[in-house]
């Protein structure tokens, strides 16, 4: 048989550690390697910290370890629940939630209809994350990358880029009214540690999945 | 745990085709495609002319007209433009290619969500950048989205040239993020 690249007797097959041996694997090989644990990770390796699903919540704290200079969230599946909502964050110092009205961001949304929305903000309590609320939106996925929250000397900032169409609730449907892209940027002037980031509505709840990786610091 | 970015698929184009097909989604994970160095058989200097993607199922582009997408261009020579398309038979993907010269090419990433899943529409990002040079070279960005509206399992994707353009070189390479 062949596994993890070497032919012969499963108690002949030694131990896969990074580096240590030439065994040619294939991508589900890796990815059982992976959820072994077996698979050791280098230094420039991204390293998933967690997954969450998430369905009808009002909030969501996402934890940011220490050891990552830059943290990746990635959603897929994402959903407001009730219409006209508007997805907000802010970062957890300390064990709480930092409420002060220091949060900067600009965030830019493009439409199908030719349209351009802009929000920006130096003196917000939160980071805004869609520049538009008055439509319901159903989306597909989006990516948000975090710098330096785990690092007590640094300022944290945050881009972010997604894609959503407009949809009945969290029935999806396409009701012509269109689909969105996303992107934008977010800080906060702290140089603390920021423990995790927390996701809120303007109203009602999130449905979703969630993966967040780290990005090991050099 | 350790995470990856585990390839599903990849293809280096060394001689004209006029498309590039590759598949391997088999999961509800995310998955990433990278481009890199996309070039054309266009030898008209000011000719404009787009690369495209599609999705397949079972390995066959889907040709409907489902496809939309908007973001914006944004351009070294000038003011950013607005990309808009609706009910396309394929997706634009927001960078324009000109030039007829060496190194006048197209790369790009883009993140494909909720491919595998049939009860979910089909959704990417697009992060890309290009040269053409008419006069001189002037660069473009394109940052944006698209989506499938239909509900159907997505296994990979069709990267082609609009105006009939082959593709005469470049990587092509799909990634599962784990």
């Amino acid at each position: 048989m062949s596994k993890y690249g070497y032919i012969g007797k499963e108690s002949d097959i030694p131990q896969q550690a990074f580096k240590s041996n030439a065994g040619v694997l294939s991508v589900n090989e890796i990815s059982n390697l992976a959820n072994e644990s077996k698979w050791t990770v280098a230094n420039s390796d991204l390293v998933l910290l967690s997954t969450m699903d998430f369905e009808n919540v009002s909030t969501l704290s996402v934890g940011l370890p220490t050891g990552y200079d830059t943290h990746i969230l990635m959603f897929n599946e994402f959903s407001p629940i009730a219409d006209n909502t508007q997805l907000q964050a802010r970062f957890i110092i300390n064990g709480s939630i930092n409420t002060s009205s220091k949060y900067s961001y600009h965030t830019l949304r493009n439409d199908d209809s030719n349209n351009t929305y802009s929000l920006v903000s130096t003196t917000s309590s939160m980071v805004l994350f869609n520049a538009t609320s008055s439509q319901i939106k159903y989306s597909g996925g989006w990516n948000m990358m975090i710098h330096g929250a785990a690092n007590d000397t640094v300022i944290p900032k945050c881009s972010w880029t997604g894609v959503s169409v407009d949809a009945n609730g969290d029935t999806l449907s396409f009701d012509g009214d269109g689909m969105f892209s996303d992107g934008g940027t977010g800080t906060t002037p702290t140089r603390t540690r920021q423990e995790a980031i927390h996701f809120f509505q303007n109203s009602n709840n999130i449905s979703g999945h969630l993966k967040v990786f780290g990005v090991y610091k050099p | 745990m350790a995470a990856k970015l585990i390839q599903v698929a990849t293809e280096t184009v060394t001689s004209a085709v006029s498309s590039v097909i590759l598949t391997g989604i088999d999961s509800d994970d995310v998955y990433m495609l990278a481009i890199t160095n996309m070039d054309s058989s266009n030898t008209t200097a000011g000719s404009y002319h787009y690369p495209y993607i599609r999705f397949t199922e079972s390995g066959t582009p889907n040709t409907t007209t489902n496809y939309h997408a908007t973001g914006k261009l944004l351009y070294s020579g000038g003011t950013f433009l607005n990309i808009v398309n609706t009910s396309n038979d394929d997706i634009q993907l927001n960078l324009v290619h000109v030039g007829t010269g060496t190194n006048q090419t197209v790369q790009g990433i883009y993140y494909i969500y909720n491919a595998y899943n049939s009860s979910e529409f089909t959704f990417c990002t697009i992060e890309g950048v290009g040269i053409s040079s008419s006069t001189a070279d002037k660069l473009y960005g394109g940052q944006g989205g698209a989506v499938l509206i239909q509900t159907t399992q997505v296994d990979g994707v069709e990267l082609s040239w609009s105006s009939s353009q082959t593709i005469t070189s470049g990587t092509f390479t799909l990634y599962k993020v784990i």
